[in-house]
């Protein structure tokens, strides 16, 4: 177990935030979350054993994780962080066998079972296909799982990542976050991780670290963060942009007309959405009333008159023009 | 392991073979080319050693030490740029960059204009030392006192860029100091100086030249024995510690490494340049690899190759002209790494 004891972190002797008292369980996987520029990258690195805390202290079993041995450290806790690597000539197996290094002799001569641990590695990130790639052909979404697939080999129970989803796609962005959740549930690795969906961060997370602008630390399960209010707080998102239900944030839309919707299936959803989108509420009591069928038509009923459309963007032009908004 | 076209056993020992072949290629042209041509027939009975021929002395006086002096100044400053690309992640770093071949010019300088002074011509006149091994002496010494400033500095300093940017520095102040003391100096004193400022291969005479070898040859065997921690401090300060290397070690002995092949080097030849910066390119896009386990050997041979050619040139043969060896080095060694980074779109690829 890694424990952080009263640990004020920053930089030059300047504390950005503190005091985090927390504890990282192994089986877990934690979502760091915060503003931009609240210290989750310098809290990450405090504990990696990068930077050094201003005050407190990290206790690995019983013992000061600073006095540990280089070596011995790398074997209990890996990183990936978000600075890029510029060793463009090196393939994705040559950086994962980097990640035996705490294991291997001077000379970094492998053994079967570290090529075979590397292997692994990179079948668990599935990324076996791009092992005689080299890094300056890859996407960042590629480089970012090689870093994962190099820290998986380092064989630790500790894993910690600085927003390891920025720059992806949305699909790549759920895999890396299926990945870690997996790492966490299925191979017992306490998995920490910074990042800034919070979206995706609710459905993955077993627990958040919160830090907010003001450098205040604040932990627990997800769903009783948002409900006491420290996400909110956090972030300062307002209940407008916040749907409380659903746990999505959401741009801000200003309402402005009621609508009855009626119908059911996806095209009853998407309709919903659209409308939402523009500035109409479905409600039960309005004027104006919206007809789905499952044959893809929309009829729409106002002061008695009635028309049928066959698109949402015909329906939007329609209420556009009838409500002249 | 590895099933890969390019990084195959018979990939790489077939690239190796073919760059020995064209180092003892050259090595032997080395030694029949030059004012006087020597034919080949004779370099046989030379080297056998039957009868004292004055081709036979050309070979063993001159020819065999400037070769072996190309080869160990070629492969010493090219694994030094190796040394300094990759601990500053920088593919335009080289031993001149931290300002250790100006310190190496200022140890120089010091002897050659300071000679001027009634209590540095004591010593030069009355101690029997050669004069060019009090250079060299001088010339590690101005290497390592700037050596000193460097890592002084690189102690508070952490990041690699902003330690490049300051040996920059360093190395202009450095410059301007000689500047100083050249116009303070007398022109004969200011000739020989900037004769070694040219660099010159044929300077290295019998004792020097094994002394340069025991330099050389050892320290770059103990730069290969840091391939693995070079390879992983590819990755960056931050990766490397979280992968158990002790990164400040590591680094104070890459740079002591290089204070000394640089030194050495330019206390013997005088300041070679490009030839460090442009062989560690040439070695990457030849073997396609970032490992130093590769790399240092081909930077050794490929470095060796490299300044015998430009050395070859240098002499214009059939002519009696000798052109300075770093006016050639600069001239084959600039489009060579243009030519790599205009190959790779991005230098950064390159690297």
């Amino acid at each position: 177990m890694l424990e952080l004891n009263d640990l004020y972190i920053g930089y030059h002797n300047a504390s950005v935030a503190g005091p985090v008292e927390e504890k990282l369980n192994k089986g877990e996987l934690v979502c760091l979350l915060g503003p931009n520029g609240t210290g989750k990258s310098t809290l990450l690195k405090t504990i990696a054993g990068l930077i050094d805390p201003i005050e407190g202290k990290i206790i690995y079993d019983g013992t000061n994780f600073s006095q540990i041995k280089p070596r011995l450290k790398a074997r209990i806790l890996s990183v990936v962080l978000t600075e890029s690597l510029v060793i463009g000539n090196f393939t994705a197996s040559e950086i994962v066998e980097l990640g035996r290094y705490p294991y291997t002799g001077w000379w970094g001569g492998k053994k079967e079972t570290d090529v075979q641990i590397a292997k692994n590695s990179l079948k668990q990130t599935r990324i076996t296909h791009l092992a005689n790639k080299p890094i300056a052909e890859m996407s960042d979404g590629e480089k970012q799982k090689v870093m994962i697939a190099r820290a998986l080999a380092q064989d630790t129970d500790y894993i910690l990542l600085d927003e390891p989803t920025s720059h992806l796609d949305l699909p790549s962005k759920i895999e890396i976050m299926t990945l870690l959740k997996e790492l966490a549930h299925n191979w017992n690795k306490s998995v920490l991780v910074s990042t800034h969906d919070i979206n995706l961060a609710i459905q993955a997370a077993d627990k958040f670290w919160l830090i907010n602008s003001k450098g205040e630390f604040f932990s627990g399960v997800n769903e009783d963060l948002i409900i006491n209010g420290h996400l909110n707080q956090c972030f300062d998102l307002e209940e407008k942009k916040f749907n409380f239900l659903s746990g999505k944030i959401s741009l801000p839309v200003q309402v402005e007309e009621d609508i009855i919707l009626k119908g059911s299936g996806p095209i009853y959803s998407w309709t919903k959405h659209a409308l939402e989108r523009i500035g109409y509420k479905v409600s039960k009591k309005s004027d104006i009333v919206v007809d789905v069928d499952d044959a893809g038509q929309w009829i729409v009923s106002y002061e008695k008159r009635e028309e049928q459309l066959h698109s949402i963007s015909d329906l939007l032009d329609h209420l556009h023009q009838v409500t002249k908004k | 392991m590895v099933s890969d076209n390019h990084t195959s056993f018979l990939f790489l020992s077939g690239r190796f073979f073919f760059l020995i072949l064209i180092l003892i290629a050259l090595f032997n042209i080395n030694l029949l080319v030059g004012s006087v041509f020597i034919p080949f027939s004779e370099l046989w009975n030379a080297l056998a050693g039957d009868g004292g021929s004055a081709y036979e002395k050309i070979i063993y006086l001159f020819r065999i030490p400037k070769a072996i002096t190309a080869l160990l100044a070629g492969s010493a400053l090219s694994v030094c740029g190796l040394l300094m690309q990759s601990l500053f992640r920088n593919p335009l770093a080289g031993p001149s960059v931290l300002g250790i071949t100006s310190g190496s010019s200022i140890g120089v300088a010091l002897v050659l204009l300071g000679s001027g002074y009634s209590a540095s011509n004591y010593i030069i006149n009355q101690i029997d030392i050669d004069l060019s091994f009090l250079i060299f002496i001088a010339a590690s010494a101005g290497a390592a006192f700037i050596m000193a400033i460097i890592l002084i500095i690189a102690s508070k300093i952490q990041d690699n860029i902003v330690l490049l940017l300051v040996g920059i520095m360093i190395g202009n102040i450095t410059l301007s100091v000689i500047s100083i003391w050249q116009y303070f100096a007398r022109p004969e004193q200011i000739q020989d100086f900037l004769f070694w400022t040219l660099g010159s291969l044929s300077g290295v005479s019998n004792e020097k030249l094994i002394l340069m070898l025991v330099v050389v040859v050892s320290l770059v065997i103990l730069v290969y024995l840091f391939s693995n921690q070079l390879n992983v401090m590819l990755t960056g300060k931050n990766y490397a510690t979280s992968m158990g290397l002790n990164y400040k070690t590591n680094r104070f002995i890459i740079i002591l490494f290089t204070s000394l092949l640089t030194g050495v080097v330019t206390g013997f030849c005088g300041p070679i340049g490009f030839v460090g910066i442009a062989v560690p390119h040439i070695a990457r896009s030849v073997f396609n690899t970032s490992n130093h386990k590769i790399l240092i050997p081909a930077t050794v041979i490929l470095g060796s190759i490299i300044l015998l050619f430009c050395d070859l040139i240098a002499h214009l043969p059939g002519s009696q002209y000798i052109l300075p060896i770093n006016a050639v080095t600069a001239l084959i060694g600039s489009p060579i790494v243009i030519w790599v980074i205009i190959r790779n779109k991005n230098i950064h690829k390159a690297f």
